[in-house]
């Protein structure tokens, strides 16, 4: 990356004398999806990003220019943009904190290079999947099977000194299958679902190579996945009640986002995202004393878990990866930060800031959430219920602007009674708001249980922004959840 | 323009044959704020170039951030080498050709937004802080965007556009409650940002907070709400792809009724009450396609692989490359005829019952059923009488849109034009839904 740090370096050679704190990020961002469906192939797609992104603060304010044109006008008009935006504010009050100096490479370790990997391999894999999904019928009506592949190539460097090389190599796949009877559609998901349409980027994600896709077992799970969509078409619906939730650890994933993940990030708290995703729960005054949930249940933001989606060794304003714990024995306890946001709190960054690609701002965004895992397990919650349902995959969700009332819904549930697993129920959903919900948490997985699960659509921001996160979770039990339809 | 049709033939070339192209040169200014300060200033300048090569059967595609040749014969390579691993297929695009004869329609880029700078978006931030209380906090953001368009084809197609787009958002919060506005347009000289601080004041009213009810009521959404409901809709029942597989609640009911007879709406990317764009990612020119008549399903919007639905021809709707909301054709430019009702009718019609600024959040639950959940979002009011009496509590609503499509009662005169992330613009007037199908929990 010799390449990008010269350019780094020219651009910060053209800043003005006022700048008072400027860093830049050289990025390319390598993307190949491939992607087979029921009739076959139905997309490989290779996509290359390459650009650069200019912050700089003149006055306390920000100035964010962001451009793909890397010749010298480019680089002229970028800092120029940048610059602009700053003077034009006419004055804030950001403060950075500590400086960060340092000058480092790395890159993310992985076995196989999944861009070496021939396509043909991919293709295999994926219409092995595909055949053994469709064995499941007639009333299959959609099949797709996809692995996705990102490399981030990427420089920071900033005026205080620093100047780091970073490769990020991630990958990921899985399978959809949607049974349809003319009635009702139903779909299955494996090893995790995704909400809305999106197609490919399906699935598991690791900070990893090819080994990971292999380790997902598609092949050898797709006639199950199929069966169970088909099966759903004519299962009871889940019933209106209050009663036992057990929840596989694939589904708190998804809650643990919700719930803990962006309300405790710091410039939501401090009001920043009120005109897209809103406020949060999780204010100042509440920190330390705001009981989140049973004190069996703890929570923490890592970035530097080996393998994990949202791990890495700096973040994009070169803050070293670490660990925050964001609630301890049921207390909300800290934030994810940035520099500038940690500063407004009068904290040190927990390295959380990061940016979608070159060309956008970076933001405080989670890295790995994570459950502390407990002392129960999935087979002594089940035997433990008298009555309930268990609960997993999730199929779509809605939570309001504070991230207090949720509602999620799943692929699948499987009722509970007298401590065993009973039948299928299909379109089972469930209602509450975080602090009850957590607060009704009786028992978690242990730590032979605990999985982090990679997602690689986590959106926040304006314009928006795409981040791969990670959670490290658990299955667990609820107790007195309002379910149904 | 800032993309050469020169540019852009000479890629085409390097493809061969089979090739298109989706092009877009993206530039974006925005100015964010919080508290009643600014936040962050973000100005992003993009060229995306998005390549598909369909041959012998076989589709391939990829990306690339720059037309030079150097770099199109690399990506031309990979697809080259990429078509031939592909076992045959067959053609995803029924009409690979194109609508070559159909004029591009003409929409002017707007000179307010073209030649803007920072210096005016930081005056309509003050505009409106300035024009309220000072105990009155707002959030928000303005933005500016020009978006430089070309679909081409190595068949021969071509088309470019330049649009231009402003909008803003206010937010206003005080003493614990929040209003809301939201205005876009392609000329900025056309948004009236001094009305802004008016609208935000009258919608902080200083009501009481009323005990939450319970049960059903009529509700009346107003047209940001409205907007969620109609957009969540269209994208999960009205498109083409959707309607063929059997996955939207109105496949196979072509021709009969599906809503309130009060509703008629249509898509049409030309109509200038929206905001206009004149083909789609395939180059296909946007027809006005009317969608639903007095109630009566009359239409889906199409691409050119569902062209077969829509009378052999593409309305113009089919999705770009990669889209991250899928590969089907979905409505873009939805438009619901307004009715005749002021907005204090509506009100005096709805009696006791809500009334909903802002639907947030509303997620699709179950496409076939149109199940969706989601909540309200700042100015939620509790009306007696048909006179507003007090701020409700917010709440979540989980209802089936097909029930609440059926159970309007009454239309605004009075359209609003917004956009989704998942459409580029709805125009909706105040919705008016009869007691039944939304429950207050």
């Amino acid at each position: 990356m010799t390449g990008f740090r010269d350019l780094a370096e020219v651009v910060l050679g053209l800043l003005p004398t006022d700048v008072q704190y400027g860093d830049i990020r050289v990025v390319r961002r390598t993307h190949e999806q491939v992607l087979v469906e029921l009739d076959g192939p139905g997309e490989v797609n290779y996509d290359d990003s390459l650009g650069l992104g200019l912050r700089v603060l003149i006055g306390g304010q920000w100035g964010f220019a962001a451009t793909h044109r890397l010749d010298p006008q480019g680089l002229d008009a970028v800092v120029g943009q940048a610059v602009g935006q700053a003077r034009a504010a006419g004055g804030g009050h950001v403060v950075l904190g500590e400086p960060v100096t340092t000058r480092d490479a790395w890159s993310s370790p992985m076995e196989i290079d999944p861009f070496k990997v021939p396509l043909s391999t991919k293709l295999d894999l994926l219409s092995a999947t595909v055949k053994e999904a469709s064995t499941a019928g007639p009333l299959v009506q959609q099949i797709e099977a996809s692995v996705d592949f990102y490399r981030d190539e990427k420089v920071f460097a900033n005026t205080e000194g620093a100047m780091i090389e970073q490769t990020l190599t991630e990958s990921g796949g899985g399978l959809m299958v949607n049974a349809g009877d003319g009635n009702d559609v139903q779909r299955r998901s494996f090893p995790q679902g995704v909400p809305r349409q999106i197609r490919g980027q399906r699935g598991d994600f690791a900070t990893a190579g090819f080994e990971h896709v292999l380790s997902l077992g598609l092949p050898e799970n797709a006639a199950r996945v199929a069966s169970e969509a088909v099966a759903l078409l004519t299962a009871p619906q889940c019933p209106d009640e209050v009663t036992t939730l057990v929840a596989g650890s694939n589904q708190l994933a998804m809650v643990l986002h919700e719930c803990a993940g962006h309300p405790m990030e710091a410039d939501r708290a401090l009001g920043t995202e009120a005109s897209l995703a809103g406020g949060t729960y999780a204010t100042p005054e509440r920190r330390g004393n705001f009981q989140w949930g049973t004190p069996i249940v703890s929570a923490y933001a890592d970035a530097t878990i080996p393998g994990a989606l949202g791990s890495f060794k700096y973040d994009d304003e070169g803050t070293p990866a670490q660990r925050t714990q964001l609630v301890k024995d049921g207390v909300f306890t800290g934030y994810m930060s940035s520099r500038e946001y940690a500063g407004a709190l009068g904290l040190q960054s927990t390295g959380q800031a990061r940016a979608d690609g070159w060309q956008r701002l970076p933001l405080v965004r989670m890295t790995n959430i994570c459950l502390e895992p407990g002392e129960s397990s999935l087979d002594e919650m089940i035997q433990g219920t008298k009555r309930g349902i268990l609960v997993d995959i999730n199929r779509g969700f809605s939570i309001d602007d504070q991230r207090m009332n949720f509602r999620f819904q799943t692929e699948i549930g499987w009722e509970i009674r007298d401590g065993k697993i009973g039948r299928i129920l299909k379109n089972c959903t469930y209602q509450s708001d975080t602090p009850t919900f957590w607060g009704s948490l009786d028992a978690l997985g242990g730590p032979d249980e605990w999985k982090v699960h990679g997602v690689p659509s986590c959106n926040k921001g304006e314009p928006l922004q795409v981040a791969h996160v990670g959670h490290g979770t658990v299955p667990g039990r609820f107790q007195n959840v309002q379910v149904g339809r | 323009m800032s993309i050469s049709e020169t540019e852009v033939r000479q890629a085409l070339d390097i493809l061969g044959d089979g090739a298109r192209l989706d092009i877009l040169g993206e530039h974006a200014d925005l100015l964010r704020y919080a508290e009643s300060e600014i936040t962050a200033q973000h100005s992003e300048r993009r060229l995306r170039v998005r390549v598909r090569v369909n041959r012998n059967g076989r589709s391939v595609a990829g990306s690339l951030e720059t037309l030079a040749p150097d770099a199109v014969r690399s990506l031309a390579d990979r697809l080259t080498a990429a078509l031939a691993d592909l076992p045959a297929g067959q053609e995803r695009t029924a009409t690979p050709d194109g609508d070559h004869s159909a004029a591009t329609p003409a929409i002017p880029p707007a000179p307010s937004v073209l030649e803007s700078d920072p210096a005016v978006r930081h005056r309509w931030f003050s505009t409106v802080r300035d024009g309220l209380d000072p105990s009155v906090k707002l959030g928000g953001a303005i933005r500016y965007d020009v978006l430089d368009r070309v679909v081409a084809e190595s068949g021969g197609l071509f088309r470019a556009e330049t649009l231009t787009k402003a909008s803003i958002q206010a937010i206003a919060k005080q003493d614990g409650k929040s209003a809301s506005v939201r205005l876009m347009h392609r000329d900025a000289d056309q948004l009236p940002i001094e009305e802004i601080p008016d609208r935000l004041r009258e919608a902080l009213r200083p009501l009481p907070t009323v005990e939450a009810h319970h049960g059903t009521c009529r509700v009346l959404l107003k047209p940001q709400a409205a907007n969620a409901l109609i957009a969540t809709y269209g994208y999960a029942v009205l498109g083409a792809n959707a309607y063929a597989t059997g996955r939207s609640a109105a496949s196979g009911r072509l021709g009969e009724k599906i809503t309130s007879e009060l509703v008629t709406l249509v898509d049409d990317g030309c109509d200038p009450d929206g905001l206009p764009s004149g083909f789609d990612a395939e180059g296909n020119v946007r027809r006005r396609t009317p969608l639903i008549e007095d109630g009566v399903l009359v239409g889906l919007v199409s691409d050119r692989r569902r062209a077969g639905l829509t009378g052999g021809v593409p309305t113009g709707h089919a999705v770009p490359d990669g889209w991250r909301f899928g590969g089907d054709p979905v409505p873009s430019h939805l438009l619901l005829e307004a009715g005749t009702s002021t907005e204090d009718e509506l009100l005096a019609e709805c009696g006791s019952g809500l009334v909903v600024n802002r639907l947030d959040y509303l997620r699709v639950l179950h496409p076939k059923e149109t199940l969706v959940t989601g909540t309200t979002r700042d100015a939620t009011y509790w009306a007696e009488g048909g006179k507003l009496v007090g701020w409700h509590p917010q709440l979540r609503f989980t209802f089936r849109m097909e029930d609440v499509m059926n159970a309007i009662i009454g239309v605004g005169s009075i359209r609003d034009r917004c956009d989704q992330t998942f459409m580029e613009s709805v125009v909706v007037p105040s919705l008016l839904i009869d007691a039944g199908p939304l429950v207050l929990p």
